[in-house]
């Protein structure tokens, strides 16, 4: 081999060993860009997390000061409202002149859905801070659904409303529940079919589906619209949040509905489209359900 | 130029004249040659490289461009075998290099320059191909189209239809050879 050639080999041999070295080279020196960009990346997921951790708690802190003044603000003012309506229910009787008895009874009427209110955000805020403690006793499902039917015909014939109650249960079923929590979530949901639903039929039912019951109310339009049906179980939000509605209330009632499902662990469906009856449905888990008293004694 | 450039011209000069002509060509050209895939080297020791390649074989620069291309589409082609697989041919192919194989390029080298490609389906089934780039490339593009239908052994007709040398662009009307495809 001549000297030329051994030249040309050794130059080859050079520039095959000088570009594997800058080969290595980028390859380190990507390596190590690509160790400080995910150190960097892990520094600012840390960070992040901890500035979603801080708003976190910030966030519970409002809420808690929010509960706790609702709370100090409905005690506060239920009181005097309460001596209100005690002053003219008295006043009721003694008035005098039809047009003064008007007054009265528009004043009276006032004063029962301010307390009412109240009660509804004494209920919501005891809920929310969890600091009513729940009780458990065997309450007779068709006895109580009945109670409720009968308690609210003579409020719903004001809105030429008609309750019913059907049973469609084989035997006599107990639930092992909260027995106040239990009626107030009913008087929710009626108070809020009575107050917004077309006159008609409203029907309470109950029935066994795959071991849970479901209990349901279903009223006679005029049914709610898609999207007001996902936001109307928040707190304060109304099926018709426009100015010109036409009934009244807080909208806090399907928000305490919700609450006390969640807590009571029901299950709470409503079922509407524009046009069409609403229909509210509880399901109730198997844990909870008994056909004596006895046995849902032994669920306490 | 990204140093995987001239890796496939060394590949495709080797290919067509031995390890000598790579030698001489770079010898030739002042160049040491030592060139890494992942590396940035000067457009002009490309340039360098044609122009001793043009004069070494007294051929015009175009051609020599266009002769290396075809030589080096095996050498890129191995670089993405996927891709190259997954397509049925060429025309094919070159529809997808702007989309699929340069965002690759430039995810690896974000520093990277290739050539804008844009393509266009004709009714005929022909590709409208408009290639821009500053480094005025056109004819090693030709070169590695060709490449590209000899990989599918498919025979390319390829007309410029129009050529605007100050912004670097070429308008290539490319279509398959009928009969052609074995």
């Amino acid at each position: 081999m001549s000297e030329a050639e051994l030249a040309r080999l050794q130059r080859r041999l050079d520039r095959e060993r000088k570009a594997r070295e800058e080969a290595e080279r980028i390859a380190e020196r990507g390596l190590r860009d690509l160790y400080e960009a995910n150190r960097e990346l892990d520094r600012r997921v840390e960070e992040r997390t901890q500035e979603l951790f801080v708003a976190q708690q910030q966030a519970q802190a409002a809420r808690v000061a929010i509960s706790s003044f609702l709370a100090n603000l409905s005690h506060d003012l239920k009181t005097p409202v309460n001596g209100v309506l005690g002053m003219l229910e008295l006043l009721q009787e003694e008035v005098q002149g039809k047009q003064a008895h008007l007054w009265v009874s528009s004043a009276l009427e006032s004063s029962q859905r301010l307390g009412k209110l109240l009660s509804r955000l004494l209920s919501y805020v005891d809920l929310e801070s969890g600091a009513g403690a729940l009780t458990s006793e065997p309450v007779s499902i068709a006895e109580e659904l009945q109670q409720v039917a009968d308690v609210w015909q003579p409020k719903a014939l004001h809105s030429k409303q008609l309750v019913s109650f059907d049973s469609l249960l084989d035997a006599e079923y107990f639930i092992t529940v909260d027995r106040l929590r239990f009626k107030e979530l009913f008087d929710e949901i009626l108070d809020n079919v009575v107050m917004h639903a077309n006159p008609g039929m409203v029907r309470i039912s109950a029935e066994i589906v795959e071991e849970s019951l479901h209990v349901s109310v279903q009223d006679s339009g005029p049914g709610i619209a898609t999207d007001t049906l996902q936001t109307m179980l928040q707190p304060f939000r109304r099926g018709d949040d426009s100015s010109t509605r036409a009934a009244a209330g807080s909208g806090l009632g399907l928000a305490l509905c919700a609450r006390i499902c969640e807590v009571l662990q029901f299950q709470l469906k409503i079922d509407s489209a524009v046009g069409q009856p609403t229909t509210v449905t509880i399901g109730m888990p198997a844990a909870v359900l008994s056909t004596s008293a006895e046995l849902a004694v032994e669920h306490v | 130029m990204k140093g995987v450039i001239f890796n496939a011209v060394e590949h495709a000069v080797i290919g067509l004249g031995g390890d000598d002509l790579w030698d001489d060509l770079l010898e030739s050209a002042g160049l040491e040659g030592a060139y890494s895939g992942m590396g940035d080297y000067p457009d002009e020791e490309l340039v360098a490289l044609v122009t001793a390649a043009s004069q070494k074989l007294e051929l015009p620069a175009s051609d020599v461009l266009k002769t290396v291309g075809r030589a080096a589409f095996s050498f890129l082609a191995s670089r993405v075998p996927d891709l190259v697989a997954q397509v049925s041919g060429p025309l094919e192919l070159l529809s997808s290099v702007h989309d699929v194989i340069h965002v690759q390029v430039k995810m690896l080298y974000p520093d990277a320059k290739p050539p804008e490609l844009e393509h266009q389906i004709l009714d005929d089934g022909s590709l409208r191909l408009t290639y821009q780039s500053h480094r005025n490339l056109g004819d090693l593009a030709i070169g590695l189209m060709h490449g590209a239908g000899d990989h599918y052994e498919v025979e390319l007709d390829i007309a410029i239809e129009k050529e605007d040398a100050a912004t670097g662009t070429v308008v290539f009307l490319v279509r398959e050879l009928a009969g052609v495809r074995s």
